[in-house]
C-alpha cells in the first residue's frame, strides 16, 4: 500500500501496524501522527496502517 | 530526615585538619552536592578570586542520598572556581568513590590553600593525613593508582587522581576516578593541580543502610522490569551512551566537522552500536546501579581496557567534529585524556577548532608544530594530547588554554569558528535540533552542558508516555510536533527541568538513573527514595525549589564578577541552518533566541535586562545572604 511518512512516499505491506513500521525503521523511540492526530503509545502495537495513511515519525532522543 | 552535614576541612597551607557540622535545616535546603558547595564558597570565599590560586576553593561533596543502595545515587560533585570560564565551577563524577566518601561519614571534604610540595589525602573515616606525594607527581592516573595500591598494600580505597594535565593546569583537565570515570568538566582538575594535590584517597568502609529497608524494596525489587519495560534504559544499558551517535546521526544532527554540518558520511563506524558489536570488551556499573551503561572497550595497541571506553560526547568530539571515521583513533584519544587526565568534551572540541582554523588557513603548520590538522585525521590526536597535557610551547600550549581563550590570540576570524558558551566548549547536542538548549548553553551559569535541563523531544512524545507525563509533573506544557521549536513553551520547559536537574546535581544523582522525562526513576519515586533512604518526607514542589536555588546561588556567584545578560550569548554557528534526515532545514534565528531568553529569564524571576535575580526572587528562595 501506498503512504506518506515524512512527506515522502513509501510503500509498506498491507496490514502493518505502527509497531511494524517503526521496527522496520529502526525506530525505537518514536512519535507517531497518523493523518493529523497522534497516536497514544498504547495504540502502536494494534494500529493497523491504511492505504493513503499521511503519517509523521519523530524520533525521541534523549540526552546523555 | 536530614541530619547535620559533616564536613572535613583541609588547609594546605597549615597541612591540618577541621571537622566542622552544618546544621540539619540549613542542610535541607542546601542538601549536598552542588548547593553545598556553593553554600561554602559563598560564605566564605570571595568570588573575584584566581581560579588557580591557594585563595579558590576545591569542594568534593555528596548528598544525604549518596550510597543507598539503588540505581544512579552514587556520585560526587566538585564545586570551585573554574579556570575555563572565570565562573562558578561545578562538575560531577560517577562510580564507587561518592558512597565511599558517604560510607566513611562525609558529606564534604574541602580543600583551602595550596601545599608547598606534592601531597595527597588519605581518609579512612576520622583518620585524615596529608601525605607526600612526590613520588608520583608527573605520572599518569593509572600509574598512581598502581603507586597507591603498592604503597597502601591494598586495593581497598576509592581515589580522585590527576594526571600531568591537571598538574600542568590545563585548563579543561579533569579529575579522574578509577581511570576512566572524571569529574570532567570545567577545568577542576587544573584547581587541583595549582594546589599540589595530586589525589583524594579514601579508605572503603560499610555501605551505609537506608532508613526504611521495606520501602527501598518497592523501589529496588522491580528493577529489572522497570528497565526492560523502558525502551531508552535497554539501549543505553546495551549500547551506553554511545548509542546516541546512531539516532542523531540517522536524524541528521550529528555535529560534524566543528559544528558545519549536522551529517558525516561513514559516521556508522563511530556508532554507539559499532563499538558494541566490535570492540566492547564489557560493561560496568557504578556502585548499586542495575543500568551498567559504562563501557569498556579493547583494540589491541590502541586501547587498553582499564581506561574504559568512549561515551558519546568523546565518540562525537573525536569523531564527527572531527571529520574522523576512524573508531580506533577515537578509543585512543579517550584513553590518553583518561591517563593524562583532560576532559574529552573540550578537548577534542579544541582540536576541532584548531582544524577549522587549520584549513581555513588561520593556523598554519609553523604553528601547530608541523601538524596536519585536516578534518578527518585522527591520527593527530596522540600527539596533540600529549602536547596539550604537558602545555609544550606552541600548538600544546595554544590549545591547551581552550578553543575560546585560544581564539582571542588569533583574532576575530578565529572567534568566529568558536563554538562555546562563558569558554566552555559545547557538549554534542544541535541546538537545531533541541532548541532549549540553546537557552540552556547560553544562561547555564558554569557554561553549555547537556546535563542541565531535559532535552527537547519529550515534548513530542505521546500522552501516555512518561517522557510526556513526568514533564509534566513539574509544570504545564503544550505539545511540540516538529523540529527546530524555539518558543515560550520551550522557555518553560528549559526553566522548569533545569530546576529538577539542578536538584539532582546537589541530591548527587545520576542523569541516566533519575529524572523527569526518560529515565529509569521520575519524580514520584524520587520523593519516595527520600522518604525511605532516609526518612526525609519531602515533595516535587520543595525538589525544585532546592534546584532554583542552587541555580540562583550559581547566577548571584557570577553577578559579583560582573557577569549578566550579555554573556548569556551564543555562537555564531548556532544560527546556522541544518538540513536534516528528511531533507528539512532546522534553525534558529539570533532574534528568537534573544525573545525566548527574556521569556525565560521572566520564568526564572531574573531581571531581563541584566539577567541576575530580582530582589523577589532572592527573598522567595532566602537568599538575603548572599
Amino acid at each position: 500500500m501506498l503512504v506518506t511518512i515524512n512527506k515522502k512516499e513509501t510503500q509498506l505491506e498491507e496490514g502493518m501496524t505502527v509497531s511494524q513500521l517503526l521496527q522496520l525503521r529502526n525506530l525505537r523511540k518514536a512519535a507517531v501522527w497518523i493523518n493529523g492526530k497522534q497516536l497514544m503509545l498504547a495504540d502502536y502495537e494494534s494500529w493497523k496502517i491504511q492505504e493513503g495513511d499521511n503519517i509523521k515519525l519523530l524520533r525521541i532522543m534523549a540526552g546523555g | 530526615m536530614i541530619k547535620d552535614a559533616r564536613i572535613l576541612y583541609v588547609d594546605l597551607n597549615t597541612k591540618t585538619t577541621e571537622v566542622k557540622t552544618l546544621d540539619a535545616e540549613t542542610y535541607r535546603k542546601y542538601p549536598g552536592g552542588s548547593a553545598l558547595g556553593l553554600y561554602l564558597m559563598l560564605k566564605e570565599m570571595d568570588p573575584k578570586v584566581d581560579p588557580l590560586s591557594p585563595e579558590n576553593m576545591l569542594i568534593f561533596s555528596v548528598s544525604p542520598l549518596t550510597g543507598i543502595p539503588i540505581s544512579g545515587q552514587s556520585r560526587m560533585c566538585v564545586t570551585t572556581k573554574s579556570p575555563l570560564t572565570g565562573t562558578v565551577g561545578d562538575s560531577q563524577v560517577g562510580g564507587f568513590i561518592p558512597a565511599v566518601v558517604k560510607a566513611n561519614g562525609w558529606d564534604a571534604i574541602v580543600l583551602k590553600g595550596k601545599a608547598d610540595k606534592p601531597v595527597y589525602l588519605y581518609i579512612e573515616k576520622d583518620k585524615v593525613e596529608i601525605r607526600d606525594a612526590q613520588h608520583l607527581w608527573g605520572k599518569i592516573t593509572g600509574d598512581t593508582e598502581d603507586a597507591l595500591i603498592k604503597e597502601l598494600g591494598h586495593d581497598k580505597f576509592e581515589s580522585s587522581i590527576i594526571g600531568p594535565g591537571g598538574e600542568n593546569m590545563v585548563s579543561y583537565a579533569a579529575i579522574m576516578h578509577r581511570r576512566s570515570r572524571a569529574n570532567g568538566r570545567n577545568g577542576v582538575g587544573a584547581v587541583m593541580g595549582s594546589k599540589n594535590v595530586k589525589a583524594l584517597v579514601v579508605r572503603n568502609a560499610r555501605p551505609v543502610v537506608p532508613e526504611d529497608q521495606a520501602g527501598m524494596k518497592t523501589l529496588t525489587l522491580n528493577v529489572k522490569e522497570r528497565m526492560a519495560a523502558n525502551d531508552t534504559i535497554v539501549d543505553t544499558a546495551l549500547n551506553g551512551s554511545a548509542g546516541c551517535v546512531d539516532g542523531h546521526a540517522a536524524e541528521g544532527f550529528l555535529p560534524s566537522y566543528n559544528w558545519e554540518k549536522g551529517m558525516m558520511d561513514d559516521w556508522i563506524k563511530t556508532a554507539g552500536t559499532t563499538i558494541t558489536e566490535t570492540v566492547l570488551k564489557k560493561r560496568e556499573t557504578c556502585f548499586g546501579c542495575a543500568i551498567r551503561c559504562k563501557g569498556v572497550v579493547e583494540i589491541p595497541g590502541k586501547a587498553d581496557p582499564e581506561y574504559g571506553g568512549p561515551e558519546y560526547e568523546t565518540c562525537a568530539t573525536f569523531g564527527c567534529y572531527c571529520g574522523n571515521t576512524d573508531l580506533g583513533d577515537i578509543c585512543q584519544a579517550n584513553q590518553l585524556c583518561n591517563m593524562y587526565g583532560i576532559d574529552t568534551i573540550s578537548c577534542g572540541a579544541t582540536i576541532a577548532w584548531a582544524m577549522d582554523c587549520f584549513e581555513k588557513g588561520i593556523l598554519t603548520a609553523k604553528q601547530t608544530d608541523g601538524l596536519e590538522l585536516k578534518f578527518g585525521n585522527g591520527k593527530v590526536f596522540e600527539e596533540l594530547i600529549k602536547k596539550i597535557a604537558r602545555k609544550e610551547k606552541g600548538i600544546g600550549e595554544l590549545l591547551a588554554k581552550g578553543s575560546a581563550a585560544a581564539a582571542k590570540t588569533l583574532g576575530k576570524e578565529a572567534e568566529d569558528l568558536v563554538v562555546a558558551c562563558k569558554g566552555q566548549e559545547w557538549p554534542a547536542h544541535m541546538v537545531q535540533f533541541k532548541p532549549n538548549l540553546a537557552l540552556n548553553y547560553a544562561a547555564n551559569p558554569f557554561g553549555a552542558d547537556h546535563q542541565s535541563s531535559e532535552h527537547d523531544p519529550a515534548l513530542m512524545a505521546p500522552d501516555d508516555d512518561q517522557n510526556w507525563l513526568w514533564p509534566n509533573m513539574l509544570d504545564t506544557f503544550e505539545k511540540c510536533d516538529s523540529y527546530g521549536i524555539l518558543d515560550d513553551n520551550k522557555a518553560r520547559f528549559a526553566y522548569a527541568t533545569q530546576k529538577f536537574y539542578a536538584m539532582m546535581d546537589t541530591l548527587c544523582l545520576c542523569q541516566f538513573a533519575w529524572g523527569p522525562a526518560w529515565q529509569l526513576y521520575g519524580p514520584k519515586e524520587l520523593v519516595e527514595f527520600c522518604k525511605y533512604g532516609i526518612g526525609w518526607d519531602t515533595s516535587v514542589e520543595e525538589l525544585q525549589e532546592i534546584g532554583e536555588r542552587r541555580i540562583n546561588m550559581m547566577r548571584l556567584f557570577n553577578q559579583k564578577l560582573g557577569f549578566s545578560r550579555k554573556d548569556d550569548i551564543l555562537p555564531k554557528k548556532a544560527f546556522l541552518p541544518v538540513e536534516y534526515a528528511e531533507g528539512e532545514i532546522a534553525q534558529i534565528t539570533p532574534q528568537q533566541f534573544e525573545d525566548t531568553l527574556t521569556t525565560y529569564y521572566r520564568y526564572a524571576g531574573w531581571d531581563v535586562e541584566t539577567g541576575n535575580p530580582t530582589p523577589e526572587t532572592i527573598k522567595r528562595l532566602g537568599l538575603e545572604w548572599v
